[in-house]
């Protein structure tokens, strides 16, 4: 399923944009660039214990909802990344490796959270793909002077 | 054998679907405080002592009476804490605990629910103070708090204490660790301060410091000593920080004002708790005789609401053991009367700025109301979804005790996600 995809989320010029639901129902949508793709499972790291993401994805383990990602890449392309989160880390020698490597990289800073997520769809939304997409199967969906004989040119 | 206490005949299933906004991780939690858990030999035998924090050091004793070595709790998936006690299997219906396919399985009449995981054991645990004494038998832990008990016995149990609370083991669980694992009645400064050390080498681990104690009513006023000693310890902590202030909890007895500055001022602590136990002056009378007759009811609301002009708001907590409230004769004659108590006179205390947690009472076999059955499921759950919504009814924050400091209070579980 897209790993080559999933592959860029360990790509530092990808955006990648974290959407939970608070419980209003309203999406919070975040930047989150320590999202990561590590076997077969999408990582990523909460720095901090009070975000509205990770209350969002607490809420999601809770009630077993599913997140989204969005992946961002140079010139147009982008992908989704549906994945539902399976487990939280909060502590332990596991969470405690992550908690080293955050400090290594970032230096006298905190980790609240480790979530582990199971990617579950990936989509490829970049535009010349969805376009092709639509031509294909949804020929009605065009404005008919595109595909008028006789064209004024400007 | 005194009579079980009212009890809703609603199964999990059938309160998961009643209350469907509650968390399950959490209301799976409180299903296994109040019933216990079992471990097979199979899940015993995953336990690696290496690895693995096993019990032992807790202040309260166990339901099976068995004081080591078994996996002092685990985790559920969401970084829920469970600090349950081994429950023997004609005892309760207790949750079981076994290894299938190389995971540890939780079981309830046969059917698999869900991972779990034991807790790591720190780094700390099987070293010695340069006194020699064993650091784990120094300071306790959660898998992100370190527990530190400075004084196991509480003078409430003595001659002169008026009596000890009806649902502790404090004193006996002390008489069996000393005999089983040498546990220190009494901390000696030196020896806090060299495990504080030791434990904060581990990078990652610790995120909170909490000391609780027996009461000692001794000293020139009232608790005196126990305040005296409550500071020398936290200021042997305290040499262990850069900063002069540590983000700390001191579960206490109800001081006076003046004690309570001395705390504040003196040491790096930075919250409070004064369990009160029973929110009804009637029960708590019967149920804490020792703190009735030393402070009283309406003395320890007193204080805790002083403790709020000197710590702050978000910093001052109180705790109830749910449950005792419904124990016959005395108690409630039904879960909704006591709910209705209990959540009343918690919201009057959130509204001058002291937060209510619960804690699922354990029956031990070594306290006097040992031989009672503790609430329903869905008591607890009315009960933990009360809490938290008086909690945000007033702003107020539970930083200091909630699932990842403590893990011990359903209520507080549910301030990460609600």
């Amino acid at each position: 399923m897209g790993n080559e995809i999933l592959e860029l989320l360990n790509d530092e010029a990808s955006v990648k944009i974290l959407v939970t639901v608070d419980e209003h129902g309203l999406p919070h949508p975040a930047v989150k660039s320590s999202l990561r793709y590590c076997g077969g499972e999408v990582i990523y790291l909460e720095y901090l214990e009070s975000s509205r993401t990770n209350r969002g994805m607490t809420r999601s383990l809770w009630y077993e909802k599913d997140v989204v990602i969005l992946l961002a890449r140079p010139g147009e392309k982008s992908f989704v990344i549906v994945a539902h989160p399976v487990r939280a880390l909060v502590c332990g020698k596991e969470f405690q490796r992550y908690y080293e490597e955050v400090q290594r990289e970032r230096g006298d800073f905190d980790l609240a959270a480790v979530w582990i997520m199971k990617p579950l769809a990936v989509t490829d939304q970049s535009l010349d793909v969805r376009v092709a997409e639509e031509t294909a199967r949804h020929p009605h969906f065009m404005h008919l002077d595109r595909l008028a004989k006789y064209k004024e040119t400007p | 054998m005194t009579a079980a206490v009212r009890r809703s005949t609603l199964s999990f299933g059938e309160v998961a679907a009643k209350y469907p906004e509650f968390p399950r991780f959490v209301m799976l939690k409180i299903d296994l405080h109040r019933r216990g858990v079992y471990y097979t030999e199979r899940a015993l035998a995953a336990v690696d002592p290496a690895r693995h924090q096993t019990g032992g050091t807790h202040i309260f004793g166990t339901r099976d009476g068995q004081l080591t070595y078994r996996p002092e709790a685990f985790i559920l998936r969401d970084g829920t804490l469970v600090l349950t006690t081994p429950t023997p299997l004609e005892n309760n219906d207790p949750y079981i605990v076994d290894q299938i396919g190389g995971k540890l399985i939780l079981l309830d009449k046969g059917q698999e629910l869900d991972e779990i995981f034991y807790w790591d054991k720190p780094d700390y645990y099987d070293k010695k103070t340069s006194r020699g004494v064993l650091m784990q038998n120094v300071a306790g832990c959660r898998p992100q708090r370190l527990y530190i008990t400075p004084n196991r016995f509480c003078h409430f149990w003595s001659e002169k204490g008026g009596g000890g609370c009806g649902f502790c083991d404090i004193v006996n669980n002390l008489k069996q660790q000393r005999a089983e694992i040498r546990m220190p009645t009494r901390l000696d400064p030196r020896d806090v301060s060299e495990t504080v050390r030791e434990a904060l080498k581990e990078k990652g681990r610790f995120t909170a410091v909490f000391l609780t104690s027996g009461s000692d009513f001794r000293g020139k006023k009232p608790f005196d000593r126990e305040v005296d000693y409550y500071i020398e310890i936290l200021k042997a902590i305290g040499e262990n920080f850069a900063t002069e202030k540590f983000p700390s909890q001191l579960l206490c007895t109800a001081l006076s004002k003046d004690q309570i500055r001395r705390l504040h001022d003196e040491t790096g602590l930075t919250s409070i708790t004064m369990d009160i136990e029973v929110l009804n002056e009637r029960l708590f009378d019967i149920v804490c005789p020792g703190k009735a007759k030393w402070i009283g009811y309406q003395e320890w609301k007193r204080r805790m609401i002083d403790a709020v002009d000197i710590f702050g708001p978000n910093r001052v907590g109180t705790g109830i053991v749910s449950g005792v409230e419904l124990v016959p004769p005395f108690g409630f004659p039904s879960e909704d009367e006591a709910l209705t108590a209990v959540l009343g006179e918690a919201d009057e205390l959130a509204a001058q700025g002291v937060g209510t947690v619960n804690m699922i009472w354990v029956p031990r076999s070594g306290s006097p109301l040992g031989r009672h059955k503790n609430a329903s499921l869905e008591y607890y759950v009315r009960l933990a979804q009360g809490l938290q919504a008086i909690r945000r009814k007033h702003g107020l924050e539970i930083d200091f005790d909630d699932y990842r400091r403590c893990g011990n209070h359903p209520d507080s579980d549910l301030a990460r996600g609600l």
